[in-house]
């Protein structure tokens, strides 16, 4: 302790201990750094969300759809019901570039006993349609006291199909049957969603 | 379009991650100064600080600069680290881990003026005023908006996404304040300053609510329905739609801009008032008590305010068809969502509060610090040792719920020229978080620095926090 207290007197630490202090408050401002770290890893950064959001729904009776033909005969050779909805999801420059598959689910129940097509189509700005236009053949059903038959399909739009269609601004859909006879009865239910598949890189 | 779009994403994108980067735990606490009583920037902390100068001018520009970075519930390296992980998998990692609790923040100060002095009829009353410039931001997480951002609804059908979880708010501004400090009697001394804020902008959006949620409908019209319920969202500003106008502008945007700013900090923007209080008690001779609140004031935004809100409720299950049908005519879900929540952009003149700061410590000293010769007590002067030990506690109000922050100290005076302040500041996060203060005096020059977290310096990247003050004054 002695020849600490020495030390502390004689050779002066006390009047050193200012710069010691100063010279460690200098080195940790010297030696602060910032180490294994990559900031350029944003650039790896991909998101690839995935939205699952409801498309179009219809419930068609086909009694009304009989009704509005002015056709008087027995059998009707084709009845039609078509629809025209404003749709330009796609037009967005974020999805034309971002957006790389498209799954359209379409579910039908059906209790009509007859089987029909469903056609859906996209459109530009003057009416005319895009790329290829889409048709589900949907099962008949086994009449309105019976369960409804399901019909279910998975329609895929990939890169190509979403390119092609970045001018789409509307979509047209008809359900077609053929052959009804009048005394028909039963309805269908359409329900269909969209899974839309996100990769975005910063 | 494309790029514009891309470019804001990016920017916004560099900007969330940039608020990972570090955390705070206490954003405006300067733990080293507080009660400092040889700096007179403690002043500014505590009115009511007992000081023994007669009198300060600090050095303009260089008086005081402190800045504040951090994040609550992360750190640069969490999401950095050139560790061979994906750079995905760290920030699906943090995006798991972090909650809603969690807050970047960054704080700045920039002290152009600072003057005090005794006054010469009652020296028991010290008088100090300035000016500084201030930048406060803090943002909390968004973690469910961030989640749908990242994920999308896939996997979270039937789960509510909060829009309570925006809440975020950014100032700028210039203070301009005079105060005075009264020692009132042999035990108490107070003080008081009174604040004048001008704003250069401001940027809030909190107490949002809502939910945004897709319920799975099996007996429903679709397979979902998705709901946006009971929106209330707001995006209030003051003294950007201006900037803007002048940032598009494209020939001398840089010199409107500058004399804009310029002009706001001088007056001439949005202005409010406010207080400091704050109070030194002597318990016992060598035990004291002191206690303060700072901020405590509102400013009131009249001009150059654009606010963004949307309210109400929209329910969207998909477009039925066919119309001839249905009888409906056709229908634009956009369209139709901006009428239902009431996206609407006013001119509405807001106030807010500034955050208020309640500080206080508990302090016992010892060593006596004079050779005897002093009858301070008797004088009505304090006492002066060299030695302390206390405690103090701080609390910053913030949109979500207070920042607290509680630390031991110990402070000493090592020679006439030097003093020093450690600091062991305890907080949820972090029980390593060691700050140091030192204050020097040459030829009537005040230097001081001070920082917290020195723990990790030698890993920056790794720290949550980190906070840096200096500043040169001349003392008499």
């Amino acid at each position: 302790m002695n020849i600490l207290k020495l030390l502390w007197r004689k050779v002066g630490i006390q009047s050193m201990l200012p710069y010691v202090l100063f010279g460690f408050c200098l080195a940790i401002s010297v030696c602060a750094c910032v180490k294994d770290v990559d900031f350029d890893q944003v650039d790896d950064l991909i998101l690839t969300p995935v939205y699952d959001i409801d498309f179009i729904y219809a419930a068609v009776d086909i009694e009304t759809l009989i009704t509005q033909n002015d056709d008087s005969s027995t059998i009707l050779p084709e009845v039609i019901a078509n629809d025209t909805l404003d749709y330009d999801f796609l037009e967005n420059d974020f999805v034309t570039d971002n957006i790389v598959q498209v799954t359209l689910t379409f579910e039908f129940e059906n209790t009509i006993e007859k089987g029909f097509d469903f056609n859906f189509q996209f459109l530009n700005s003057e009416n005319q349609p895009i790329d290829q236009s889409y048709t589900i053949p949907v099962l008949p059903g086994a009449g309105v006291d019976a369960l409804p038959v399901v019909t279910r399909r998975d329609i895929i739009l990939d890169r190509a199909a979403i390119v092609a269609l970045s001018t789409a601004e509307k979509l047209t859909s008809s359900i077609r049957v053929e052959e009804v006879s009048r005394d028909l009865t039963g309805n269908i239910i359409l329900k269909s969603k969209a899974l839309y598949f996100v990769s975005y890189q910063f | 379009m494309l790029k514009t779009t891309q470019r804001c994403v990016r920017i916004l994108g560099c900007v969330l991650l940039g608020l990972w980067s570090v955390m705070v735990t206490h954003a405006q606490q300067k733990e080293g100064m507080y009660d400092f009583t040889s700096i007179p920037q403690s002043l500014l902390l505590n009115p009511g600080a007992e000081i023994n100068f007669n009198s300060h001018y600090g050095v303009p520009f260089l008086s005081q600069f402190h800045a504040n970075l951090g994040f609550k519930g992360s750190s640069v390296y969490d999401i950095f680290a050139d560790d061979g992980r994906s750079f995905n998998a760290k920030v699906e990692q943090q995006l798991n881990q972090l909650t809603d609790r969690d807050y970047g923040t960054i704080t700045q100060q920039l002290e152009l003026l600072s003057f005090g002095w005794r006054s010469t009829r009652n020296p028991k009353l010290y008088f100090s005023g300035g000016l500084y410039q201030e930048l406060d931001m803090i943002a909390y997480f968004p973690k469910d908006l961030l989640l749908l951002a990242y994920e999308g609804n896939q996997n979270f059908i039937n789960k509510s996404f909060k829009l309570s979880d925006i809440s975020a708010t950014a100032e700028l501004l210039t203070v301009y304040h005079f105060g005075y400090t009264k020692q009132l009697n042999k035990k108490l001394t107070f003080g008081a300053r009174a604040k004048l804020y001008s704003s250069i902008f401001n940027s809030r959006s909190t107490r949002n609510s809502g939910r945004l949620t897709t319920i799975d409908t099996p007996n429903g019209n679709n397979f979902y329905t998705h709901i946006a319920s009971n929106i209330d969202f707001s995006v209030k500003t003051s003294g950007i739609a201006s900037l803007e106008e002048d940032l598009s502008n494209e020939e001398d945007a840089s010199s409107t801009i500058t004399s804009t700013i310029f002009k706001r900090a001088l007056l001439g923007g949005n202005l409010g008032v406010g207080v400091d209080v704050g109070f030194s008690y002597r318990i016992k001779e060598q035990w004291v008590a002191t206690g303060s609140m700072t901020d405590f004031g509102l400013i009131a935004y009249t001009k150059d305010v654009q606010n963004y809100t949307a309210s109400g409720s929209y329910a969207y299950e998909g477009f039925e068809t066919p119309e001839a049908l249905t009888g409906r005519s056709a229908r634009d879900f956009l369209d139709e969502l901006e009428e239902a929540l009431d996206v609407d952009t006013t001119q509405t003149a807001y106030t807010a509060m500034r955050p208020v700061k309640l500080q206080g410590s508990l302090k016992y000293m010892f060593n006596r610090d004079d050779n005897g010769s002093c009858n301070c007590v008797l004088d009505g002067n304090y006492t002066l040792y060299s030695d302390a030990v206390g405690i103090q506690v701080f609390s910053q109000f913030r949109p979500k719920r207070s920042q607290r922050a509680i630390s031991l100290f110990y402070q000493k005076r090592i020679s006439n020229f030097l003093s020093a302040k450690i600091n062991y500041t305890i907080n949820d996060f972090s029980a390593t978080n060691i700050g140091i203060l030192l204050s020097a005096y040459f030829y009537k020059i005040n230097f001081y620095l001070s920082t917290n977290n020195i723990l990790s310096y030698g890993n920056l990247a790794k720290t949550r926090e980190l906070a840096v003050q200096f500043g040169f004054n001349i003392i008499p």
